[in-house]
């Protein structure tokens, strides 16, 4: 009696369960793991400098004078 | 702790260390008085004289135009409040400009001088300084849009670079000063009158407020002033007041009022009386004092025609009209 092949489908199963396992196991663990929003380290509190260029210029119609 | 006294405006602060005085920029830091704003324009463009406003400066002509955070003065009515009233730290976002990158790049665009405007160059003084020194070495005119509360001093000295100022007169009333702009009146007429004695080109703007200043014997009472003070040739520019800040409660200047005013100007003996901010108006253009001669059309900041002679007289009758025309 020969040892019948596992069969196609089957095994394919196995790889479908095994993915929805580690998809299941990743969605509940991402909720809880804690997200680096500022990576670069805290935000410079003062106002940002910009070289003046021409292209830099600003078109304050809005402002008098 | 060492306090530090700032004698640069009539405020005359005197600032603890680790403070600002009351323009928000100028701070004690260690002991020693900083301007925070050196070099950090906050606002820069390229505008038409026109926009100053400066009627008999160079007309048509291209000014580099900076201003930096911060005022000495606190007027409710403030059109500019978003860099006046605010600290060098607060603004979102500022240039950093050296004085002698603030002149290539004028020279760069073609602008025929630099003007300090938008806050008041009282408080960014010693950038302005600077930058005025080294523009007038490489040809450039400087041009001061300023309120003019200043002390006599430091005024004589900004004096000696610079070729033209408009100044803003609030109003010709001390108790206006102090309730909506937190200042005086008499340093302000006493600077006006160093810029004349100082020779530089002078031209006088007021803004109008329904209610508050446009009464007609006040506006007489500025007109005569300037008249006998500064003299008939000074241009006097009348402008139309926008609801803003925090005097949203008033209503815009009516043309009737600004034409009155004008009227009231001419008739004490003004020679060159603007309405701004009626664009289309009569009113903005140049009139030859003694023939009536339109001889220069303006339509907003725009010159749509110029007939001064190259000596700047009026065609006509060749008087020469009073101004710094090329």
């Amino acid at each position: 009696m020969t040892r019948p092949e596992l069969p196609v489908a089957s095994s394919g199963r196995r790889r479908v369960l095994l993915a929805a396992m580690v998809v299941g196991v990743a969605a509940v663990l991402l909720p809880v793991t804690p997200r680096v929003l500022e990576a670069d380290g805290p935000r410079d509190r003062g106002p940002r400098e910009r070289p003046l260029t021409a292209h830099g210029l600003r078109a304050p119609h809005e402002l008098a004078g | 702790m060492t306090d530090v006294a700032c004698d640069l405006c009539p405020h005359r602060c005197v600032i603890p260390e680790g403070a600002a005085g009351d323009c928000r920029v100028r701070v004690n830091l260690g002991g020693r008085l900083r301007a925070t704003t050196y070099g950090r324009p906050s606002a820069v463009h390229i505008d038409p004289m026109e926009k100053k406003p400066l009627y008999h400066f160079l007309p048509a002509a291209s000014v580099f135009s900076i201003g930096t955070a911060g005022c000495n003065m606190h007027c409710r009515n403030c059109q500019n409040w978003q860099l006046s009233q605010r600290g060098a730290e607060e603004m979102e976002s500022v240039h950093r400009a050296m004085p002698d990158e603030v002149v290539a790049l004028a020279r760069r665009e073609g602008c025929a001088g630099i003007a300090y405007t938008y806050n008041d160059p009282v408080v960014y003084y010693e950038y302005v300084e600077d930058t005025a020194t080294l523009a007038r070495a490489a040809g450039l005119r400087n041009v001061l849009v300023t309120a003019a509360f200043i002390n006599r001093e430091p005024l004589r000295r900004l004096c000696r670079v610079t070729d033209a100022a408009t100044v803003d007169v609030k109003a010709f009333d001390d108790h206006f000063y102090q309730e909506v702009c937190s200042t005086r009146l008499k340093p302000v007429l006493e600077a006006l009158v160093t810029f004349r004695e100082e020779k530089v080109w002078l031209e006088v703007s007021n803004l109008l407020i329904p209610s508050l200043n446009d009464d007609l014997p006040q506006i007489r009472q500025l007109a005569r002033w300037v008249r006998d003070e500064l003299g008939a040739d000074t241009p006097f520019h009348f402008l139309g007041f926008r609801p803003m800040y925090r005097m949203r409660n008033l209503p815009p200047t009516s043309q009737d009022i600004l034409e009155r005013a004008r009227r009231e100007a001419l008739d004490v003996g003004l020679h060159h009386v603007y309405i701004g901010n009626l664009q289309g108006h009569e009113g903005e253009s140049t009139y030859c004092p003694r023939d009536g001669t339109r001889v220069v059309r303006r339509v907003g900041f725009r010159v749509v025609e110029n007939l001064l002679t190259p000596a700047g007289e009026c065609p006509a009758c060749r008087k020469p009209i009073a101004g710094v025309w090329q």
